[in-house]
């Protein structure tokens, strides 16, 4: 018996397996699993006609905030998370996020893309061979 | 220090939530600069990532920018691969655990210097 596999479910199933790989970069480090996420809805071919860039990135955000939250637990199940470290720098994430997506339509983000991308091509060389 | 600290992360936040990077410049700053250990400036990176998530996707629901169904997807997904990550993190070493995330800051920099804008 053939199955035919349809568009919609390779897309959706390509979905699952970059999401899980999402989650494991994300368990890992602790951030980075949005690079995964936004080349994937940006890339499958089902998907990235329905959402315009700004929507993937913000679609992206949620994801990568429901991984936090699970990895928030592990780490702090196996006490790798020091909630009092944390807490000076939490004022600055809620102003701070809250100025990045009002700034998110209004400034082109072109510039700042490149300088981001040396500061952390940077940095990456400093951790790998310091 | 704590002006630096709150300047550096004001403004890791706000680029977090323009979509220029993602939370980990966080870790770098306290890699870095702040001398953390890699495992703790990850704990504190995370609590930091959720912290600028709400104002920020408070905004993106609000603007109607969140597709919820294929985020949820993502998401539970994710979920699941959080344990192997977790997994994964209890077998490296600091070293490697250090050198590994340098190799991602390789990766996503380089794409992100030559990501053609649409």
């Amino acid at each position: 018996m053939r199955i035919k596999i349809s568009k919609p479910f390779i897309a959706f199933a390509f979905l699952l397996v970059c999401g899980f790989l999402s989650g494991t970069v994300n368990g890992l480090f602790g951030t980075g699993g949005g690079i995964i996420a936004v080349f994937a809805l940006s890339h499958v071919p089902f998907f990235q006609n329905c959402l315009s860039p700004k929507e993937v990135f913000a679609t992206t955000l949620f994801s990568a905030f429901i991984m936090s939250l699970s990895s928030v637990f592990i780490y702090a199940r196996n006490g790798g998370v020091d909630f009092s470290a944390a807490l000076p720098y939490l004022p600055a994430a809620l102003a701070g996020g809250c100025a990045g997506a009002f700034l998110l339509d209004k400034i082109k983000t072109g510039v700042l893309s490149k300088i981001f991308a040396l500061l952390v091509l940077y940095a990456g060389a400093t951790l790998m061979w310091r | 220090m704590a002006v630096l600290d709150f300047i550096a992360a004001f403004f890791a936040a706000a680029l977090a939530g323009m979509g220029v990077g993602g939370g980990g410049l966080l870790v770098i700053y306290l890699t870095l600069v702040r001398g953390a250990e890699q495992l703790a400036a990850q704990g504190i990176n995370l609590c930091f990532f959720l912290a600028l998530c709400v104002p920020s996707l408070a905004i993106h629901a609000y603007k109607r920018k969140i597709h919820l169904c294929l985020a949820l997807i993502f998401g539970i997904s994710g979920v699941f691969g959080t344990f192997l990550g977790a997994y994964l993190l209890s077998l490296a070493t600091p070293v490697l655990l250090r050198k590994a995330f340098g190799a991602l800051l390789l990766v996503s920099g380089t794409l992100a210097l030559f990501k053609k804008k649409k």
